[in-house]
């Protein structure tokens, strides 16, 4: 697996930010993924199965997310579903990306760009 | 598991094993199964619905995913298979400067091409242009009129609500009904009156009419009614439990009717108006954008349900009213239904006379707007896409012909390195060019056909956005132009793709069998389809045929009508009113031009029309309210000469028919027939419930078509006007010439008798009877010219594919001819292979048609939709034209000269 500089993969487009925050909190299958995103954001993100895979397999191949050895729950699943995770690579890209972000965010706020206040 | 495996799973398979399939093999190898899943997954979320938009919503959403996903994953491949295998895996994204290049290297390429051959590209796109156009066209009415939000605050909490009785609705209700189901109907937020009907205006110059409402103040706030003068109605003002006459004289005018009729006084508030005779002062004018949905915007005046014109309308088993309602959050309609249903069998218990059987209708306001014309909208839809396939089909086919005369150019651009991928997206560039040339042109082309149509539309189209090119119609072009881009492109880039390069360079001038297999079947499909077209517009035609055919009852030439009401205030009894009835026949009778004049409530065809239950004597008096209803009319004597309807038997209204003598009637066939069968009628009584009174059939007269052409016979019974007096009338006079020219002198006649009466929809009968057939024949015009738009584009293709194929074919018929073939035997070859396409698409399409015609049932009237006339003539139009069509390029084959078609190789 080719793992670069994380900051090479910067920004992050929304698709693969967002599979990337959901991961983060734990392994899930692609339809998972795709609604906890779309929850996530009420509902403004809504990602289509050729969306969301086509993201995935860039994202495989650039290591941010493997596929994960097993499957939870297994008497429950469809034999189709398989499970994606993060890796500690995807973890380092998605912080420094969320790092970048927050910063960006920072600025905006200093130049009253952005009105909502800070969450208090 | 192989992803072939997970195709065949799924409740949705088909769906997502299409879908699945448009993505590169490597790409589904590796996520097919996954995909397939998700797909199943997104099919059985609830939130989509299942109805059919939501569906579309749905399709829409995996399909536009689809798409954008799988080109981006077959651009991928391509390019990670020109790198190499090695760098196959990597997600690096390509240089973007690459791509681009590609397009533009493409463009070009396409553009020189292009112009190369400008007869060519002019023929494929002017087929565009008329597809796409009649699609762009036709869209922006079921836009405008079935798809644009309508004006109001939550148009889907607002329904209208009728009477019913039996397989009835949309009868008027009385104002007592509706009290009462105001006051008990739970399900309903707000209920509101409301009745159209023409108002009297006077004492401002000439005696005029004005197009009123009758209303209450919840009618306004229902539909968001603003005032930008003044104010609206208050609640008190128009309450109808203070009965007739008791609630406030206001009147609230129209934006359109203070222009108009006022010249935009600014003073306008405050002034009173002589309404029916009665003083109202306005108080509000309202805003310019507001539209009732009643009149979609013709209504000039609003008042309260108090100043109803008559007192009879607050009497209980009278319908003269209709209602809206905003349901109450979160109900649905079938809940009010059932609601209202609750309720009308309360009222039916409570008073029985007059409620028994009766029910309430309940139609949603976008459904009692648009539900006669959607489905006329959605067939001719249907047919310009139609239309559209076929013109697909025919510029597939001129891409066929020419891709075959290109091989050598592909064989060659491949020689010189281009991959297959690169040749199938340069002919799917050619395509695309070609489909946005022709939606270009289709929108100019659009653009004309709309006002058109706009100014022969029936004026019955709801219509409440504008009719035009925006954004939601635009975008319909666009989706329809690269469908059809991608339609017509996709099998001449697929053959494209699967050509054998070196034996294309080898081999020189032999048609593949399969290339010309595809263009004969793209032939058939397109004469198939026109079959279907044929048909449905062929069914049409014959079914407004047999409407024109119907017999009114009556001879609508050269008979003049006019209507009228008397203020209630000024004609407070009978008496006055039988003097201005009288007096206003004498002064009909006296115009020089009418031969003959009478006066009658409800002419036929007009939109008048009132019903009774009736009993014939003997008959016991059903407690069911199940009594059969039959159509009433008043009218003077010379009513039926007027109009020509036949005296049957006994005799017309005459001077013995006055308001004291005994009560008589005069009855139609039907109801003479169906009351007394083989008796005669005449001398028989009859039982009018709801008045309530016994008449003596005098005469017996021709059925009449009333409401319109299509009814079946209704029982019909007429009184003399002396006998029951009403405000409202009518005046039909017969004229020696043009009935129109007497308009003035109609009016003078009535202004003899009372120079403040205002007459209002002066018209010809013949103009009623063309505007009953109105929106039958404007569908049928569409659809026989989308027919005929399609028949010409299939004989075209026809044309050019056999025309192609003895082009294709010159070496053989020359070395047949060498050999001693006799011209006919040529033509024959030639004939019998384009004949038999012909045949078969004809089965085909014929059973297609037999299909689709039922889809049609709805709108035709007199005639099957398996109708034999139509079902054997449009075989045989099509088979003559396209025998024709072979026939033609079958004689130039025949002609060959034989050594110049063996030189030619």
């Amino acid at each position: 697996m080719p793992k670069s500089d994380p900051e090479r993969e910067l920004p992050l487009s929304s698709a693969v930010l967002h599979i990337l925050l959901v991961l983060a909190d734990g392994e899930r299958h692609g339809y998972a993924i795709a609604q906890e995103v779309e929850s996530l954001t009420a509902g403004r993100i809504r990602m289509g199965p050729g969306t969301l895979y086509g993201s995935i397999q860039r994202m495989t191949a650039s290591a941010l997310v493997e596929r994960a050895p097993r499957r939870p729950r297994a008497d429950q699943d469809d034999e189709r579903r398989r499970y994606y995770r993060i890796t500690g690579h995807g973890q380092r890209v998605l912080e420094l990306e969320l790092q970048r972000l927050g910063a960006v965010v920072a600025i905006a706020r200093r130049r009253r760009l952005l009105r909502t206040p800070e969450p208090a | 598991m192989t992803p072939a495996d997970a195709d065949r799973r799924g409740a949705r398979g088909w769906l997502a094993r299409w879908l699945v399939r448009l993505y590169p093999s490597g790409f589904r190898a590796e996520y097919g199964d996954e995909l397939a899943q998700f797909i199943d997954d997104r099919c059985a979320e609830r939130r989509f619905g299942t109805r059919w938009t939501g569906r579309l919503a749905l399709a829409w959403h995996l399909t536009s995913d689809t798409v954008r996903a799988a080109a981006r994953e077959h651009v991928r491949a391509v390019l990670n298979r020109r790198r190499g295998v090695a760098r196959a895996t990597t997600a690096d994204a390509p240089p973007r400067e690459n791509r681009m290049d590609t397009l533009l290297q493409d463009l070009r390429y396409t553009a020189r091409t292009l112009a190369r051959r400008p007869a060519y590209a002019l023929t494929a796109i002017l087929t565009l242009m008329l597809g796409i156009g009649a699609n762009t066209a036709i869209f922006s009415f079921v836009s405008a009129v079935l798809l644009a939000p309508l004006p109001y605050p939550e148009p889907d909490r607002i329904v209208m609500l009728w009477g019913a009785r039996g397989s009835t609705d949309r009868l008027m209700m009385s104002i007592p009904d509706v009290i009462d189901l105001r006051a008990r109907a739970r399900t309903l937020a707000d209920v509101g009156f409301v009745r159209v009907q023409s108002v009297n205006l006077t004492g401002t110059g000439a005696p005029d009419r004005l197009v009123g409402n009758y209303v209450t103040a919840e009618t306004m706030s229902i539909l968001g009614a603003r005032a930008a003068m003044g104010r609206l109605f208050a609640t008190a003002e128009t309450d109808p439990t203070r009965g007739w006459g008791g609630g406030e004289a206001v009147a609230v005018l129209s934006d359109g009717a203070w222009r108009a009729r006022f010249g935009a006084d600014p003073a306008i508030i405050g002034r009173t108006l002589l309404l029916n005779g009665r003083p109202h002062t306005v108080i509000g004018v309202t805003a310019r954008e507001f539209r009732d949905p009643i009149t979609v915007g013709v209504n000039e005046l609003w008042l309260p349900i108090t100043s109803a014109p008559n007192k009879g309308w607050f009497t209980r088993g009278n319908g003269n009213v209709q209602a809206i309602a905003r349901l109450r959050a979160g109900v649905t309609v079938a809940q009010v239904r059932r609601d209202l249903a609750g309720v009308a069998a309360g009222l039916a218990t409570t008073y029985p006379q007059t409620n028994a059987g009766a029910g309430f209708a309940v139609i949603s306001l976008r459904n009692s707007l648009v539900g006669d014309v959607q489905p006329v909208l959605l067939i001719v839809l249907a047919f310009v896409a139609v239309v559209l396939l076929i013109a697909c089909a025919n510029v597939a086919n001129l891409q066929l012909a020419r891709a075959a005369s290109r091989r050598r150019e592909m064989a060659m651009r491949a020689a010189l390195g281009a991959g297959r991928s690169r040749l199938v997206r340069q002919m799917l560039t050619e395509s695309l060019v070609l489909s946005l040339a022709g939606g270009v042109a289709g929108v100019a082309f659009a653009l004309g056909a709309i006002q058109v149509l706009v100014a022969s539309m029936p004026a019955n189209l709801p219509v409440f956005g504008s009719i035009g090119l925006d954004a939601r119609v635009l975008a319909y072009t666009a989706a329809v132009t690269i469908a059809s881009g991608l339609l017509f492109g996709a099998v001449p880039a697929l053959q494209a793709a699967r050509a054998d390069l070196n034996a294309e360079m080898k081999v020189r001038n032999a048609d593949g069998q399969g290339r010309a297999g595809a263009r004969h079947t793209f032939v058939a499909v397109q004469l198939a389809l026109c079959i279907v077209l044929l048909v449905g517009a062929g069914l049409l035609t014959r079914s407004l045929a047999s409407l024109l055919a119907v017999r009114p009852g009556f001879d609508p030439r050269n008979l003049l009508t006019a209507e009228f009401r008397l203020p209630s205030a000024k004609y407070n009894d009978p008496a006055r009113i039988r003097e201005f009835m009288a007096r206003a026949v004498i002064e009909l009778r006296a115009v020089p031009g009418f031969s003959s004049a009478a006066l009658v409530t409800s002419v036929p065809l007009s939109g008048n029309v009132s019903s009774a239950s009736y009993l014939t004597e003997g008959q016991p008096e059903p407690t069911d309210g199940s009594a059969p209803s039959m159509q009433t009319n008043t009218a003077t004597d010379g009513f039926f000469r007027t109009m020509r309807i036949p005296l049957l038997a006994g005799r017309d209204f005459d001077d013995r028919d006055r308001a004291d003598g005994a009560p008589v009637a005069i009855v139609n066939e039907t109801l003479a027939r169906r009351a007394w069968a083989n008796e005669s009628a005449i001398g028989k009584r009859v039982r009018v419930l709801g008045p309530d009174v016994w008449v003596t059939v005098v005469g017996v007269v021709g059925d009449v078509k009333q409401v319109t052409l299509s009814e079946p016979p209704a029982a019909q019974i007429y009184g003399p006007v002396a006998q029951s007096p009403g405000i409202f009338s009518s005046v039909v006079a017969r004229t020696d010439g043009d009935p129109m020219l007497l308009a003035n002198a109609l009016r003078s006649a009535i202004w003899a008798v009372d120079r403040d009466q205002p007459v209002w929809k002066v018209r010809s009968l013949e103009a009623l009877v063309a505007r009953d057939v109105a929106p039958p024949r404007f569908t049928m015009a569409l659809t026989v010219a989308f027919a005929l738009l399609s028949l010409v584009l299939a004989v075209v293709g026809v044309y050019g594919v056999m025309s192609f194929a003895v082009a294709q074919r010159t070496r053989e018929v020359g070395i047949r001819m060498a050999l001693g073939a006799q011209h006919v035997q040529v033509i024959g070859l030639v004939l019998a292979r384009g004949l038999r396409v012909v045949a078969i698409a004809t089965v085909v399409g014929l059973v297609a048609a037999f299909g689709a015609a039922r889809l049609i049932r709805g709108q035709l009237f007199g005639i099957a939709p398996t109708d034999a006339v139509t079902f054997v003539t449009v075989p045989l139009l099509l088979g003559a034209v396209a025998t024709v069509a072979c026939w033609l390029p079958a004689r130039r084959a025949a002609r060959v000269d034989p050594v110049i078609a063996l030189r030619s190789e």
